[in-house]
């Protein structure tokens, strides 16, 4: 059983309006506040790199402080503030971020209000960006433009990553998650100034907005850092189309993608049929725990630790997509011994082999990892937006009280529902193993 | 136990000395759910030649051997030790650096239990034969993984390129060929000179009792005798550079760039944290956000987000590096190196100076929000001689002189570039 233990961080929804939603993540025992903007957007191949290249464009400056220079250096006088800005996918939804960090005005002289500082500059990095013609001034578009292409081509770099981006695209290639969350080259080569700023128009009138002030804030400087965003005009808010995640399996995908390496990667994906608000979730949270979610894990006691195969073997679920995907880094000759050994661990749990240890260990190592997200503002704000995004809208307590509920039969249950739909392997240019050098 | 308290950061740490020699610290965070506790042992990769405590000759290992020794503590004679975390509900692993091998455990509950399961495995090595053969396939792949690794390759080669000598050059994990020769013999060899308690700290972060701690660790460490010293042998290394550029192609998009300076002060605690606070600064100054060529190179395309700097200042060795993808990684490190003269002409920028350490306080103030890495960085420092939370007393007391000082002494060495190409097609 658990009870919440006063240490647990909740969330407060301070406001809603237009489309707007502001969340509190109420908390004393951080030394910064941060403040977290997300934008929502439905994933599709058109705009994908116009969502990817705006926050970065935005982030070169602001009407007060219009270049990237004088932003940093007002930055730096704000006790190092920073301001931040990324891309993300959670299914089919691309999610447009912009953050500001800062530390909590008792580390500053005469309590300087940093929130009112740092969060009117983010304020103006969202909405007030340098224009000239009516459009974004044009070295930071094209600069950034070129930025955004070179972090599309850069995906190769971190193999592990890329295989299982690979994988999940080719299991998807049909659908809307199969588009990247920086989108594509060529999309990212056909941008124009005047179709960003259009589309940076349409977003700030129309999408979904998520707000999260995590730390100690103020009632007062909350409510006024809220009332600024009343100067944003709103339209009629877009809704967020459902995202397809049942799909039949007819045939299962092999692909092999060459690279010039020395380690293979092979990615092993699945469907769970499972959506992202469905109560099948919490037993699929612990069914990836026992597949490959940590060292008591079957991947890793089986492929590392018995088998030799690997160093890193694990597996992980896209929530949104309702997907599956099982990875490790192996020798190239050993792909056959690989796949095989790691379809054994995958069928021994839709046989029902699980041992009360790795239900326990899983439930646990679930637990600890959930509980340890309170200690940090960045891993608690992904939490409650993935919460506030599929709709279920858990907390802490009762995610982990959901966790702790689900039993082996509920494993064993869902467990016959993921199918097996692509295998993927990341290969050397000869597909055979070097010799060793 | 004594207390040390930092009133300017809200931070306090006790310290508990065992007879042994063993040193524990912990350092209290209120309301933090996790507690991260590890047990970190004075030996690294650059270890790799010494002369035991009762001994007289030198005992020369293979390289790669502290990161094996590390795998193996893993592994009882009862099974592998990561179950009995996982069955405590703890995420248990370990880290080995130049110049530490880490062991820890975070977990959110039965925090008394997973404390003595730390102590004890890292006292009591199991090692055979077959377990120490087993290992072998497990860290090549992690060999190879880390020689795909374009982030990787382009730092050690950098390190090739400033060291000449020095054990700092050698990849951590070694290579496939020398952890094949590694015996059982010589890695209780390595564990027996290097894991006794008196070259060892113990470090828990979280809302804990300091008692409860200083009290497992007087009834956990087993050994009461401080053995003596160990010595480290370090081959003679030369204030110059090794080389001026070095080069790799591989699987990567665009080229990415490390260029460094080797540090050839050797300096040790107080001294060390405020030399390397400084460095940083200077960094920052010359290369940071807020710098004209940082916005100069940034405008030109030459670099973009991923460049950063870095400084590492150890006992034995140090540097300070910066970079990260360019198109044109000669361009930038001429320009850099223009610009680096056109300080040593006109004297660093005073204002600057100030606000960037004030900007850093910030941020290192903001860094004590996660205990993993206060752990992270508390240990190599303390293994140093000096305090982790003593940053707020550099950022009180470092004066722009000092700064100055250090700049000119530090960057009049000459840089080293090393370059990842993509391959050619």
């Amino acid at each position: 059983m658990l009870k919440s233990n006063g240490n647990s961080s909740g969330v407060s929804k301070l406001a809603e309006k237009n489309g707007i939603s502001f969340f509190h993540i109420k908390s004393d025992k951080f030394k910064t506040v941060k403040i977290d903007i997300f934008i929502i957007d439905p994933l599709d191949r058109k705009k994908a790199a116009y969502n990817a290249l705006l926050p970065f464009v935005l982030k070169r400056g602001c009407i007060t402080y219009p270049t990237q220079q004088e932003l940093s250096l007002r930055l730096e006088e704000l006790y190092g503030a920073g301001i931040g800005a990324a891309v993300h996918k959670k299914g089919e939804y691309q999610l447009i971020q912009l953050n500001a960090g800062f530390v909590s005005d008792r580390f500053t002289v005469n309590g300087a209000n940093l929130f009112n500082k740092a969060g009117g500059l983010l304020f103006e990095v969202f909405t007030g960006p340098v224009t000239e013609n009516g459009i974004f001034r044009k070295d930071y578009f094209e600069q950034e433009r070129e930025n955004l292409i070179q972090r599309i081509r850069s995906r190769v770099n971190n193999k592990m990553y890329y295989a299982m981006q690979r994988c999940m695209e080719e299991m998807c290639a049909e659908e809307p998650f199969a588009v990247n969350e920086d989108g594509d080259e060529e999309s990212a080569k056909a941008l124009t100034n005047e179709g960003l700023f259009e589309h940076y128009g349409r977003l700030l009138s129309q999408n979904p907005v998520y707000v999260y002030v995590s730390g100690n804030v103020e009632d007062s400087e909350l409510g006024k850092f809220i009332g600024k965003f009343e100067a944003i005009e709103r339209k009629e808010i877009i809704s967020l189309p459902a995202i397809q995640v049942k799909k039949d399996i007819k045939e299962v995908r092999r692909i092999e993608e060459p690279m010039d390496i020395s380690q293979g990667k092979l990615c092993i994906g699945f469907r769970t049929q499972i959506e992202a608000d469905s109560q099948e979730y919490y037993p699929l949270v612990v069914y990836n725990a026992i597949l490959g979610g940590g060292v008591h894990s079957k991947l890793f006691q089986n492929v590392r630790e018995k088998e030799s195969l690997a160093y890193s073997a694990f597996s992980s679920i896209e929530r949104f997509k309702g997907l599956l995907v099982a990875v490790s880094g192996i020798e190239i000759s050993e792909r056959e011994r690989a796949e095989r050994v790691i379809m054994e661990q995958f069928r021994a749990v839709e046989n029902g082999d699980i041992s009360d240890f790795e239900m326990e260990a899983s439930k646990k190592s679930l637990v600890t990892g959930l509980k340890s997200m309170q200690d940090s503002q960045g891993a608690m704000v992904d939490f409650y937006l993935s919460q506030h995004l599929s709709g279920t809208g858990e907390n802490m307590d009762s995610f982990i009280e959901k966790i702790m509920a689900v039993t082996k039969e509920d494993v064993i249950k869902i467990s016959k529902k993921i199918t097996l739909d692509t295998v993927y392997f990341l290969t050397s240019l000869s597909g055979e193993s070097e010799r060793s050098e | 136990m004594e207390v040390h308290e930092f009133d300017r950061i809200h931070e306090k740490i006790y310290v508990h000395k065992h007879s042994s020699g063993l040193k524990a610290f912990v350092i209290p965070k209120k309301g933090y759910n996790k507690i991260f506790s590890t047990f970190a042992t004075n030996y690294g990769s650059i270890n790799n030649a010494f002369v035991a405590p009762d001994e007289e000759k030198v005992t020369r290992v293979p390289d790669g051997i502290a990161h094996f020794l590390e795998h193996k503590l893993f592994e009882q004679e009862d099974g592998s030790i990561m179950d009995k975390f996982s069955r405590l509900g703890a995420d248990s692993n370990a880290y080995t650096s130049f110049t530490q091998t880490v062991y820890l455990f975070s977990c959110t509950d039965r925090f008394n239990d997973n404390f003595r399961l730390l102590l004890d495995f890292v006292q009591n090595p199991y090692l055979t034969d077959e377990n120490v053969e087993k290992e072998k396939g497990i860290i090549s792949q992690e060999i190879k993984m880390y020689n795909d690794n374009a982030d990787w390759r382009v730092f050690f080669n950098l390190l090739n390129a400033l060291y000449v000598n020095h054990p700092v050059r050698t990849d951590i994990a070694g290579t496939v060929e020398s952890i094949s020769e590694i015996t059982k013999e010589e890695l209780y060899k390595c564990y027996n000179t290097f894991y006794h308690p008196s070259n060892m700290i113990i470090v828990t972060v979280g809302d804990v009792k300091p008692e409860t701690v200083f009290e497992m660790v007087e009834r956990g460490i087993k050994t009461k005798r401080n053995p003596g010293r160990i010595e480290r042998i370090f081959p003679e290394e030369p204030a110059h550079h090794n080389m001026k550029l070095i080069e790799k192609n591989l699987a990567v998009a665009m080229p990415q760039f490390n260029m460094g300076i080797k540090d050839n002060s050797r300096v040790s605690g107080y001294d060390l944290l405020k030399r390397k606070v400084a460095l940083e600064i200077i960094l920052t100054v010359l290369l940071g956000k807020s710098s004209v060529l940082y916005n100069q190179l940034y405008d030109e395309g030459l670099i973009n987000q991923s460049f950063g700097s870095d400084v590492t200042l150890e006992g034995s060795f140090g540097y300070t590096l910066w970079g990260g993808q360019s198109k044109d990684p000669q361009k930038v490190a001429d320009r850099i190196i223009a610009a680096i003269e056109q300080v040593q002409k006109d004297g660093l920028d005073r204002k600057s100076f100030e606000r960037i350490k004030k900007a850093h306080e910030g941020r290192f103030i903001a860094s004590l929000n996660s205990p993993e890495n206060i752990s992270h960085e508390f240990i190599p420092l303390c293994f140093n001689g000096a305090c982790f939370f003593d940053h707020s007393r550099v950022y009180e007391e470092l004066t722009f002189d000092e700064v100055e000082e250090i700049f000119r002494d530090h960057f009049s060495a000459k840089p080293s570039l090393s370059i990842i190409w993509p391959m050619k097609t």
